[in-house]
């Protein structure tokens, strides 16, 4: 622990601040200073509250304990608006354009009133806006959707000056930028911290936060596991901090494979419009994980093989082409998607468990094209008793199921249907109890068991380690890094995730040295 | 826990309990129909009550087919009139034609259904605007059609008419009719492959979609389906009305939604019953009948029909189904994902 690394006087301040929702506690007596002129990094695993603490910090989730000083004064009503008054500024990792408008009128709507141009003068404006923060490449006059998601991140840091903050908030702003679009933000936050602005920095990506960084907070499971210096503090200590999870976690055994080493799904160049090309395979019997920060392009990978997302290259199943135009199509080839948005993608939520369980097999379970009630409920119930769905009736509307039920009854229909190669789960346990994480593990295991290839998306090193045979790591839509089964433990994937390997990072060198 | 499976399918846990509230309703309505209007519920009463209410039923399983699929379909009123005009058109008021001016009515029907399912199904426009377009359309060809042909020959056909008129086991024909057509559609939406995805397809599309079921073909399905019942209702209606005037089947641009929505259906979509819309169809028909014999004016009906979506909309479907399923839900383990601060 360390005082200040900046002259400046403390512009954030954050006291004592939990945060719960519903039985998880996001944050826990959590204690932040951020001193203007001051980069600040917070880092810390998926799910570790960093951006829960960003919210509280800007005033858009009020905490239950604790208060949020900004720039000297107290956040009292907990609203956006009032944090951005008292001198707040924050840039959203999921950005906040509207993208039909122009860069101009995104940048016209997010300054604050009395520095609005009027509004025949706005492209000037614009202009003068984008050349104060060396962005003299985007056009004031193209729509937001038109840029590069480089150059929107670099927007939405942009807007969020626009107001002069005291202190600014960036979100993972590297997640979707090559090695100079990183340089080119890195030199714009230290600009700002040069002209006196406090920056809090939220990154997975070590290496580079710690480029830029003064003090590094590294948070896990809610709580705050001490403020460094950065220039003092090695990357491997960091991770130390970062894992060892206490939740206790059961995993059914791996079993023997080895003789088994069929491959079963091929990917071969394939890419989409946040990933690729990637190259990989699943053997027959085995579980592969895919690892990564939020939002390096894992999801649309998986969603890809699934025929939901577009994408160019080659798979095969089987020694099958699949078709990965449509849904249709690959679940044809035996490639089934266990979505993780259930409400949207997986369940029908006013339909019964009954209907929701049987709708991939109907034709299997009908005769003459009448789908016969004992036939179908027999079905159900096998499947139901194995996987230990608790629900009342098998006529009760699948919303009214808890979370882990609901999971496993989007998992149950896709088991039904005999044709199934190849299951791609997508955060197959999020939201989903203790108890029922198990059974799920367990299902997943006994379908590989019996010569099944699966690939599970998860944002939890944790479960990756426990549940994978093998682990994927993905930064910035490539695969990074592949870690065999006897390498396989939740501090290891956390490096690869953090870790200097990931692309882009010797970039950050070059950037401007850090302020004083 | 598969042994709780088992037994409780009857308890009031289940998706069907939405479809409730129909029938305490129509309950209630008859009781104060005994207090206030014994007339509505006199035999003279039924033999124009049934027929109407089969219209109507008829009219409105077309429309819960669109609603199941998260659509309203204004074209009800435009196909109703193209089908009443077309029998009175072609027939020429002679039975021998009869045949053929059915099929028309029927093949029209499908075809203003289909261009509907096409616009909304494969071009993803809104189904409320697109309906009430080519409802217009059809209106407008329509009346050029009654004024060029039909105002000088606007009987219908005397087989048809005596066929409305008859009656099988004392009560009227047209009202089997619809008994047998309603079943048909509740059968086939509960126990067909077709029908149960196109459930499916009605209540989440974006799942089904992944599920791997070609979502655009059920919705094209649904408006072509709904066309083709309006047609049939345009059948019915003819047959009992004896002759076209150019008001016909004005009234069914509200009554089809009115009746649906009062039967617990989800407009959300998905779920829907189609023996509660039969019944909605019945306790609307009553209703519209109490109000004339207590002296209210025809007018008067469309108040009625606007209301009764309103209180439908209140009382019945998606709020019903919310709270027994709150009741529902067994304790244990924290809820997923929940983002209200305690």
């Amino acid at each position: 622990m360390s005082g200040p690394g900046a002259t400046g006087g403390v512009v954030l301040r954050v006291r004592g601040v939990s945060k719960a929702f519903g039985a998880v506690q996001a944050l826990r007596d959590v204690n932040v200073d951020c001193c203007a002129g001051e980069v600040h990094a917070l880092v810390g695993e998926n799910g570790s509250g960093k951006s829960t603490l960003l919210g509280v910090a800007s005033g858009a989730v009020a905490p239950d304990q604790g208060t949020v000083e900004i720039g000297g004064c107290q956040l009292r009503r907990h609203l956006p608006a009032e944090a951005r008054r008292l001198g707040l500024g924050i840039a959203y990792q999921d950005f906040s354009h509207l993208l039909e408008l122009s860069v101009a009128e995104n940048l016209y709507l997010a300054a604050p009133s009395q520095s609005r141009p009027a509004y025949g003068r706005m492209g000037a404006w614009a202009k003068t806006v984008l050349g104060q923060f060396n962005l003299d490449d985007i056009a004031a006059s193209a729509p937001a959707g038109s840029l590069s998601l480089a150059q929107r991140q670099l927007l939405e840091v942009a807007k969020a000056l626009l107001t002069r903050p005291k202190v600014l908030l960036l979100d993972e702003p590297t997640t979707a930028l090559g090695p100079e679009a990183v340089e080119q933000l890195h030199a714009l936050v230290l600009a700002q911290a040069r002209a006196g602005v406090g920056v809090v920095y939220v990154s997975h990506r070590l290496p580079e936060v710690l480029a830029v960084a003064n003090r590094v907070t590294v948070l896990r499971d809610g709580v705050s596991q001490g403020t460094f210096e950065a220039a003092s503090v090695a990357e491997e200590q960091l991770v130390a901090l970062m894992i060892g999870r206490s939740l206790q976690l059961a995993f059914p055994e791996r079993g023997l494979r080895g003789s088994q080493q069929e491959v079963l799904l091929a990917v071969s160049g394939l890419r989409g419009e946040r990933f690729g090309p990637v190259d990989m395979c699943v053997h027959k019997g085995e579980i592969v994980g895919i690892a990564g920060a939020e939002g390096n392009g894992q999801l649309q990978f998986l969603r890809a093989l699934a025929g939901l997302e577009q994408a160019a290259g080659s798979v095969t199943c089987a020694g099958a082409k699949v078709d990965t135009r449509s849904p249709f199509g690959a679940m044809r080839a035996g490639v089934v998607l266990l979505s993780g948005d259930r409400k949207r993608e997986a369940l029908f939520p006013v339909l019964s468990v009954r209907a929701n369980t049987t709708v991939q097999v109907l034709r299997q379970l009908a005769r003459f094209g009448v789908v016969g009630r004992g036939r179908e409920l027999r079905a159900m119930e096998e499947l139901v008793g194995r996987l230990r769905v608790r629900m009342g009736s098998a006529e009760q509307p699948v919303q009214s199921l808890s979370g882990g039920n609901q999971q496993k009854v989007s998992l149950a229909r896709s088991l039904l249907r005999g044709d199934v190669k190849v299951i791609l789960a997508e955060e197959p346990t999020q939201g989903v109890d203790v108890a029922s994480r198990f059974d799920i593990y367990q299902v997943l295991r006994a379908k590989a068991q019996e010569g099944l290839g699966v690939i599970v998306k998860s944002s939890d090193p944790l479960e990756l380690a426990g549940l994978c045979d093998r682990v994927l790591v993905m930064s910035r839509g490539r695969t990074v890094q592949e870690i065999p089964a006897h390498e396989l433990g939740e501090r290891r994937i956390v490096e690869a995730i953090v870790g200097s390997r990931a692309v882009g990072t010797a970039a950050v060198g070059a950037a401007p040295g850090r302020p004083a | 826990m598969a042994k709780a499976i088992g037994r409780k399918f009857t308890t009031g846990a289940s998706v069907a309990s939405r479809f409730i509230p129909v029938w305490v309703a129509t309950g209630a309505l008859m009781v104060v129909a005994v207090v206030v209007a014994p007339a509505a519920l006199r035999s003279t009463s039924w033999s124009f009550v049934l027929p109407f209410t089969t219209v109507l039923a008829i009219a409105s399983l077309g429309q819960m087919l669109v609603v199941m699929q998260a659509g309203i379909d204004l074209s009800t009123p435009g196909v109703i009139a193209l089908g009443g005009n077309l029998i009175a058109g072609l027939s020429a008021g002679s039975d021998h034609k009869l045949p053929v001016a059915i099929i028309a009515c029927l093949g029209f029907g499908a075809l203003v259904g289909l261009v509907n399912g096409l616009f909304v199904g494969l071009l993803r426009l809104n189904s409320l605007i697109v309906t009430l377009a080519v409802g217009q359309v059809v209106l407008a060809w329509t009346s050029k059609y009654s004024r060029d042909v039909v105002t000088n020959q606007p009987n219908v056909p005397g087989a048809l008419s005596s066929w409305a008129a008859g009656r099988f086991l004392g009560i009227s024909a047209v009202f089997w009719a619809g008994v047998v057509m309603t079943l048909v559609v509740a059968l086939a939406l509960r126990y067909s492959v077709g029908g149960r995805r196109f459930q499916a397809v009605g209540a989440n599309s974006t799942a089904a979609w992944v599920a791997g079921l070609h979502v655009r073909a059920y919705a094209v399905l649904a408006y072509t389906a709904a066309g083709l019942l309006y047609a049939v209702a345009a059948v019915l209606l003819a047959g009992v009305s004896v002759s076209i005037d150019p008001s016909f089947g004005s009234a069914y641009l509200l009554a089809p939604i009115a009746a649906v929505v009062i039967a617990g259906a989800s407009l959300a979509g998905g779920l829907a019953s189609a023996v509660s819309t039969w019944v909605a169809a019945l306790a609307l028909t009553l209703l519209t009948q109490m109000l004339v014999i207590m002296g209210l004016s025809s007018a008067m009906q469309y108040a009625v029909f606007g209301a009764a979506i309103i209180v439908g909309m209140l009382l019945s479907g998606d709020r019903v189904a919310s709270l027994l399923g709150r009741r529902l839900r067994p304790a244990q383990g924290p809820p997923a994902r929940q983002t209200s601060p305690q």
